[in-house]
């Protein structure tokens, strides 16, 4: 019994060893080889701090990566990491900071944060297994960029807006008032729900304009969830929030201008819509492919 | 409009994180994570590495006399849109 235990331990002991020396391959965008071949990145500190920023070409593609130890980044030990908002806060800025760095001078297929790799066999074999839509997508954001907008709402605006258009609202009140206490209830429940759904297809409405205007001259975009008012910790509501793939240039200029008339036009006519952009961003909602993310166990 | 350049490094984490994690900002549960230039994040990192899980509704909507009240209240001017949102953005 004793000597199992023994035993046992002489083997984590002997794990934690290996972890210690591992290394991981951390990797940030891939590019094309032609582009890469024309700059150098030296000296640049990779998400290790350890280790630098290096690239690693195979025929026609270069991957930006950079060694790191296993006791940070196997899966286990990673998972843990994420937890520790801290960590995590430095390593995700390294990663968009850099990124935004790669994507000033180069052509790139950005890589969510986290993407490792055991060893350079294996990237080199994913870089072959997908190369041709790793080539595609590579075309696709090619001069382009992509763009955040976040919409917010005033709810009390538009629950005005809403009561004030709805004369139905007001006779079905009276209703309710007529009603017995327990009806009641339930009457108010069901109108509440009413009014909800009607301010949320009433915002709607008005975030789809937006958007159909920006489809216009943008060459992809993907809706993305709102946060709710827990996290984003504002009293206006996240109505839209969708990212834009645009050709860097006119594109850009069209919809920064598009936005600003939006938002001039909602505060003079008090429309509660409040208007909130961010990028230039590299085209991470537009690179993905699956089995990129790979991660390693421990 | 607020069109924040991503160099100026004025970007909150919260959208750096959005962009970057493979799902997102998600909110689960009560997972609060304070951090010393943000306010109040709440994450659900979890959801990085493991399948997608019930996410919480637990915002309670007012009611219909609530919401008269505040519109009430916002026509006297006592919570007017601009100077809410301004003390929040700050």
């Amino acid at each position: 019994m004793i000597l199992t235990r023994h035993k046992c331990m002489q083997k984590e002991r002997i794990q934690l060893n290996e972890l210690e020396n591992e290394e991981l391959i951390y990797v940030y965008a891939f590019l094309p080889a032609q582009e890469a071949s024309s700059e150098k990145i030296t000296g640049i500190k990779g998400i290790d701090p350890n280790n630098e920023v290096k690239f690693h070409t195979r025929t026609e593609l270069t991957a930006v990566i950079c060694k790191v130890p296993a006791t940070d980044f196997a899966e286990e030990n990673f998972k843990q990491n994420v937890e520790n908002i801290k960590w995590l806060q430095q390593r995700a800025s390294h990663h968009h900071e850099l990124m935004n760095t790669l994507h000033d001078k180069f052509t790139i297929l950005p890589l969510k944060f986290g993407t490792i790799y055991e060893n350079e066999e294996r990237l080199e074999q994913m870089m072959s297994e997908y190369y041709e839509q790793m080539k595609t997508i590579l075309e696709e954001v090619q001069d382009k960029e992509e763009w955040n907008l976040k919409i917010y709402s005033d709810p009390q605006v538009f629950s005005k807006k809403v009561l004030e258009e709805n004369r139905e609202i007001e006779a079905k009140k009276k209703e309710i008032s007529e009603l017995s206490k327990g009806k009641q209830f339930f009457a108010r429940k069901k109108l509440d729900q009413f009014i909800t759904d009607q301010i949320k297809a009433e915002t709607e409405k008005k975030c789809k304009e937006v958007h159909d205007k920006i489809l216009k001259f943008s060459q992809n975009a993907e809706v993305k969830k709102n946060w709710e008012q827990k996290v984003t910790g504002r009293d206006d509501e996240m109505s839209w929030n969708c990212v834009y793939l645009m050709e860097t240039g006119e594109n850009v200029e069209a919809f920064t201008r598009l936005v600003e008339e939006y938002q001039k036009h909602s505060v003079e006519e008090n429309e509660g819509l409040l208007f909130e952009s961010t990028g230039p961003w590299p085209a991470y909602h537009f690179a993905n492919f699956k089995c990129l993310t790979n991660s390693v166990k421990s | 409009m607020q069109t924040e350049s991503l160099k100026n490094k004025d970007v909150s984490l919260l959208d750096i994180l959005d962009a970057v994690l493979e799902k997102g900002v998600v909110l689960r549960g009560d997972i609060t994570i304070s951090i010393a230039d943000i306010d109040l994040v709440y994450l659900d990192l979890r959801i990085l590495l493991s399948s997608v899980e019930t996410l919480m509704e637990a915002r309670k909507k007012p009611g219909v006399m609530e919401m008269e009240q505040k519109i009430k209240e916002a026509e006297r001017g006592v919570a007017g849109y601009g100077t809410e949102t301004d003390t929040v953005s700050e």
